[in-house]
């Protein structure tokens, strides 16, 4: 099994077998347009060490999958936000890994990681009040009391 | 998807300390097209408030062609009717039904479920009830905030669907001013004896103090006053022969001007609508679809504005 090295963005080296590391749709195109595999290290200036190694041990335990069908709108990806369970504990960590996790594995083409990480996020809006949203994600409320009134001006509806 | 480069995490926390009270959030920091694709998992319930959350989200949540149909549900694989419909009702008139309008493409009024008595003297009386025919705690629902009844109705169909139906006289004797049979042509469908109503009437609404409305049959001679409370509205209904199914396809309503008769405002109404039901381009195949459609729509205003969490989103809406 030939294995290539990943260098992260803080020059941390890391040895992946190359089918681990061809789940990214970015260094398998890499690969294959080098043609042969490379001796030094793969640079991913947007993925820091402790990012990518999460990205490796998803790939490692994904290396065997299906690859994902390539009818990008399905409906069953619109649909569900069910997660099978070993990627729900894998996504057990606190939210600027899940960020960063889920910008690696759009960066990287991870298509599949990218589904569970998004998914992960949507199950965390999901059920909860519009304030309880702000405060899961810190997010300030931009609009004005005068723009949430407008919000509920376009709204109105004509009783009959 | 596009592979897009990430600010750098030195550079995000740069960012935030540079603020003082608010961070800025890493989920908002997300390149959009990421947000759209968490969004778009979610209910419509969990979009509404999603849409209060910001400006980026209410603009993602309103005008992404493709979060939209989540909550219309249908696929761009039907085509079903043109640019106007409406107004989905449940087939057994005897259980409430509830339906909406929309007018130039934007869901304009939303009707409680109601059901209609009828007294000994002709009178009519409406009673709101909800979905289990039990009477709603409070009629008081405010669906004021919904922002998707101010949204363009999201039509994934195409306008231009030749219609397959034309208008022949009806001498059905109802109370009705105009009862027009439009008759499908060209296809089984109408050999099976599927047809389409299109017809005004006109009452007068009264609400006591109790908020009980009644309405009551107008004579269609009698003159519009300043003090007349009036509504007109205009329905196309589909039935089909056999009854297995039939819905309101189109519903609108006007405020008829002072001074005028009752039959000059429905004929103006008449000529005004016709056009626009000629337009609906409606294919007789497709009609179960279409109350499907409308169904579904009327769910989910139904789930907003009462706050029942649907999370049937397999259910299957068709006419059987």
């Amino acid at each position: 099994m030939s294995q290539i090295i990943l260098l992260s963005s803080d020059n941390v080296e890391m040895k992946v077998d190359k089918e681990v590391a061809e789940r990214s749709i970015l260094i398998k195109n890499m690969l294959e347009d080098v043609g042969e595999t490379p001796d030094q290290a793969i640079p991913i200036p947007n993925v820091n060490e402790g990012v990518l190694r999460k990205v490796i041990e998803w790939c490692e335990h994904h290396r065997n999958d299906p690859p994902p069908p390539a009818d990008e709108d399905s409906d069953s990806r619109k649909k569900s936000t069910d997660i099978e369970e070993w990627d729900q504990k894998f996504m057990q960590v606190d939210q600027e890994m899940l960020f960063e996790i889920i910008l690696a594995a759009n960066y990287l083409d991870i298509k599949p990681l990218l589904d569970v990480g998004c998914k992960t996020v949507a199950n965390m809006i999901k059920g909860k009040s519009p304030e309880e949203i702000r405060k899961t994600f810190n997010i300030q409320n931009d609009f004005t009391p005068e723009e949430e009134d407008q919000i509920r001006r376009e709204n109105e509806w004509a009783e009959e | 998807m596009q592979a897009s480069p990430s600010p750098s995490s030195a550079e995000k926390r740069g960012s935030e300390s540079a603020r003082s009270s608010y961070a800025r959030s890493t989920l908002l920091a997300l390149p959009a097209e990421l947000q759209y694709q968490i969004l778009s998992y979610l209910p419509i319930q969990d979009q509404l408030s999603a849409a209060k959350i910001c400006f980026l989200w209410k603009d993602i949540v309103l005008n992404d062609k493709a979060i939209q149909q989540t909550r219309y549900g249908y696929s761009s694989s039907s085509v079903v009717c043109g640019h106007i419909f409406t107004s989905a009702w449940i087939e057994d008139s005897s259980k409430p039904a509830f339906s909406f309008m929309v007018q130039n493409g934007v869901i304009k009024r939303f009707r409680y479920p109601y059901e209609i008595h009828e007294s000994s003297e002709g009178s009519q009386m409406i009673l709101y009830k909800d979905m289990t025919g039990e009477t709603l705690p409070k009629f008081d629902g405010d669906i004021t905030d919904c922002i998707f009844l101010d949204e363009p109705l999201f039509t994934p169909f195409p306008t231009s669907t030749p219609a397959r139906f034309r208008f022949c006289e009806d001498s059905d004797q109802t109370p009705l001013l105009t009862k027009k049979l439009l008759q499908f042509t060209g296809n089984e469908e109408a050999e099976e004896g599927s047809y389409a109503w299109y017809h005004l009437y006109y009452y007068e609404t009264r609400e006591d103090e109790a908020g009980t409305k009644t309405r009551t049959l107008l004579d269609p001679e009698m003159t519009i006053k300043e003090s007349d409370n009036f509504v007109i509205t205009t329905s196309l209904n589909i039935f089909s022969t056999e009854g297995e199914w039939s819905g309101d396809l189109w519903d609108a309503k006007v405020n008829p001007r002072k001074g005028t008769s009752v039959r000059d405002i429905l004929e103006a109404v008449l000529v005004e609508t016709e056009p626009i039901i000629r337009d609906l381009g409606i294919k007789t195949e497709n009609l179960h679809e279409t109350f499907c459609m409308g169904f579904q729509i009327a769910n989910n205003i139904w789930s907003l504005a009462f706050g029942v969490i649907a999370d049937d989103a397999d259910t299957d809406y068709t006419w059987k």
